[in-house]
């Protein structure tokens, strides 16, 4: 399983061949009034506990990782499945949600950093097909493929770490793919079985659009601070996520907001629009 | 939203069963009033009200009977009006696991009457992405984020109405422009804000209401957190807002910064907040400040007007903005305000006299005063039976229309508004 996931999103920048992992996937800015709705739902996940660990690229083995920060189901460790989330509870604060979300944890001058908020958003992607839009299968792995950070609205995200004015927090806004090959819950490389859409638009290989999901973290970061993450420096943000949702819940949400083009049940009056 | 095709098949069983099509015939038979198109009862038609309302087409009435209900209610069809039989005894309780009372999505025209929601993680009544909204004669207690809640919405109407116990805001309407909405005889006490408006603009008026024991009064307010700012072009008058210093309330990081002030633009700009009956504050009775979350807005144009403020501990009347903003203050009963000289220096009408010297509102201060946390919200009690809605058996439902109406959105009713008295 380790050889098996040799192509690491969790893995120091430095262990790649490549360098820095970069960003696939551009947020996009925000619409710039009222109407230009985006259905979309979000429900705040709070920060649980922090652990090495990593349920997607290292199954089994407990302490394998780099240290990630967990959100949403509680008592998310190495040997997390879909099964163990079915009997998890949760801090998300919708009743439906009992994901588990994770991000590599964040240090400021060497100390680790407990996130403050955190939340998921799932959205239609500008162009989509709202009537054959669906929700992400339960026991779906997925793994981010943008990641930017920001203080203020989205349409100012960098690579790069911002410094933020006063006590605003900073923000890392992680975009996943809405792709999906409608087969499988998992790939060999723990990605190929998602990608992200063109404006909407499915490949045939991966012909099931899915909510593209949104997982933001706000951190309260000292000034002047030396940052890293535990996968390398901050341009190796990104995050990982196991689906899980009450399928009555989840299917009302998608019916109700993202099929009709509404904001719903939003977490921080935050609405991040294209 | 409702296909027509279900109801013309309705109607058809109906002709030949000699049935009703769904529920009532629409008539109370005791007075033959006719109360809606159809009456769908709760629980006697349907078990639940979701399955009422999702039967419901438009122009139906789902009436629902005294009973506790644990249920989490969403509406997708437009024009149809949910109303309890009793205010008090039509309770529906989330027991801190469901998510919304009852969430309207996207469907134009609905109103809600009559009924308490309590203990929901979100929201009491909550109204997304509509044209056309009115809550009559509710009450919304313990909900984790807003009581009573309008979102990208407009032509709306809260009256009548309690919002209690809420960490964010007793009653909120956010993102709009112009909202084209009013809040009228509403009570809100023991929330973190009792009301709280951002980026809600254009034609909205919070009249003839109360807003006491929470953190901080009313609060229109300018964010980033969502579209359509800055915030701007709210009436605010005929308002009784005292005491709301209350450490016993949940609230967000926001009503804790925003504590002990009575209404308080935070970010706001053209807003008339006139005859306003204000007392008892920590910090300031009536004040515009700029609000800074990662963007910074300023305060411009506001005009406080004919009010009537005392007994605030820092300042009745303040200002933060640079140096007057083109916000001004005429024909205030007040003794304190900072900066010093603010009706001289800053008049609605004619030229400054003084100018803003000494005295400034100690902002940094009031900002970074300590304030004591958050306290859970269920530990907030029940309040008092609530007035329930006149004859609700026998009056015709009138889904939310041509909101807030006429006789709301008038220049000469607000004109007509006086300066409270004291309870």
């Amino acid at each position: 399983m380790v050889a098996a996931a040799a192509i690491s999103a969790c893995k120091s920048s430095t262990e790649s061949a490549t360098g820095h992992w970069h960003p696939q996937v551009e947020i996009g800015p925000i619409a710039e009034t009222g109407k230009d709705r985006v259905g979309s739902f979000g429900v705040r996940c709070d920060y649980t506990h922090t652990a090495p660990d990593d349920p997607i690229l290292y199954p089994g083995a407990p302490e394998a990782s780099h240290s990630h920060d967990f959100f949403g189901a509680v008592g998310v460790d190495a040997f997390t499945t879909l099964e163990t989330l079915e009997a998890s509870d949760s801090v998300c604060d919708s009743s439906g949600d009992i994901s588990a979300y994770w991000t590599p944890t964040l240090y400021a001058d060497g100390k680790a950093i407990v996130p403050v908020e955190s939340a998921a958003y799932y959205r239609a992607t500008p162009g989509s097909d709202l009537e054959t839009i669906t929700v992400p299968p339960n026991g779906l792995k997925m793994i981010s493929v943008g990641a930017e950070w920001t203080c203020a609205r989205v349409d100012d995200p960098t690579p790069q770490v911002p410094e933020c004015p006063g006590s605003s927090l900073t923000r890392l806004m992680l975009v996943f793919p809405d792709c999906w090959d409608g087969k499988n819950l998992d790939s060999s490389d723990h990605r190929s079985h998602l990608t992200p859409s063109d404006n909407g638009d499915c490949p045939k290989t991966h012909p099931v659009h899915i909510t593209r999901m949104f997982f933001e973290v706000r951190y309260a970061i000292p000034p002047g601070a030396k940052l890293r993450l535990a996968s390398g420096d901050t341009t190796s943000a990104h995050g990982d996520a196991i689906i899980h949702w009450k399928p009555d819940v989840i299917a009302d949400e998608l019916r109700f907001c993202v099929q009709r083009s509404i904001n719903c049940d939003l977490t921080w009056n935050t609405t991040l629009g294209y | 939203m409702k296909k027509s095709a279900i109801r013309a098949s309705l109607i058809s069983l109906a002709v030949l069963a000699g049935l009703s099509a769904c529920g009532d015939s629409g008539s109370d038979s005791a007075s033959d009033v006719k109360l809606a198109e159809h009456v769908l009862n709760v629980p006697d038609d349907y078990a639940t009200i979701q399955e009422a309302v999702d039967a419901a087409v438009p122009g139906d009435l789902v009436l629902i009977a005294e009973g506790t209900y644990n249920e989490q209610v969403t509406v997708e069809t437009d024009d149809v009006v949910i109303r309890g039989v009793d205010r008090n005894k039509v309770i529906l309780d989330g027991e801190y696991e469901l998510d919304n009372g009852i969430r309207i999505v996207g469907a134009n025209g609905v109103a809600v009457e009559n009924m308490t929601a309590m203990n929901y993680r979100f929201n009491g009544f909550f109204w997304t992405g509509v044209d056309g909204y009115r809550g009559s004669y509710l009450t919304a207690i313990r909900n984790g984020d807003y009581g009573i809640y309008s979102f990208d919405s407009v032509n709306g109407l809260f009256e009548h109405s309690y919002g209690g116990g809420s960490p964010d805001a007793g009653f909120y309407i956010g993102q709009c422009n112009p909202c084209n909405a009013v809040l009228d005889d509403v009570l809100a006490e023991n929330n973190g804000l009792g009301y709280s408006g951002t980026n809600s603009s254009g034609n909205l008026v919070i009249m003839r209401s109360t807003f006491r024991f929470n953190r901080a009064g009313i609060v229109p307010n300018s964010g980033s957190g969502e579209k359509l700012a800055p915030q701007a072009d709210n009436i605010i008058v005929g308002n009784i807002v005292y005491s709301n210093n209350n450490p016993d309330t949940p609230a967000i990081d926001a009503a804790l910064l925003a504590m002990g002030n009575g209404i308080l633009v935070a970010g706001g700009n053209d807003n008339l907040i006139i005859r306003n009956l204000v007392w008892d504050h920590d910090a300031t009775g009536i004040a515009a400040v700029l609000n800074s979350d990662d963007k910074t807005y300023p305060v411009s144009g506001n005009k406080v007007i004919d009010n009537d403020v005392s007994d605030s501990r820092v300042a009745d009347l303040g200002l933060v903005a640079d140096p007057t903003g083109g916000n001004c203050f005429s024909g205030n009963k007040f003794t304190t305000s900072g900066p010093a000289n603010i009706e001289t220096a800053a008049p609605c009408e004619g030229e400054p006299t003084s100018s803003f010297t000494e005295g400034g509102l100690p902002f940094g201060e009031l900002l970074t005063a300590e304030h004591p946390p958050s306290a859970d919200r269920k530990l907030i009690k029940d309040p008092p039976p609530q007035p329930t809605m006149p004859d609700p058996l026998t009056t015709p439902a009138k889904p939310a229309r041509d909101m807030p109406g006429s006789d709301r959105n008038s220049q000469s009713l607000i004109d007509s508004i006086a300066l409270p008295k004291k309870p």
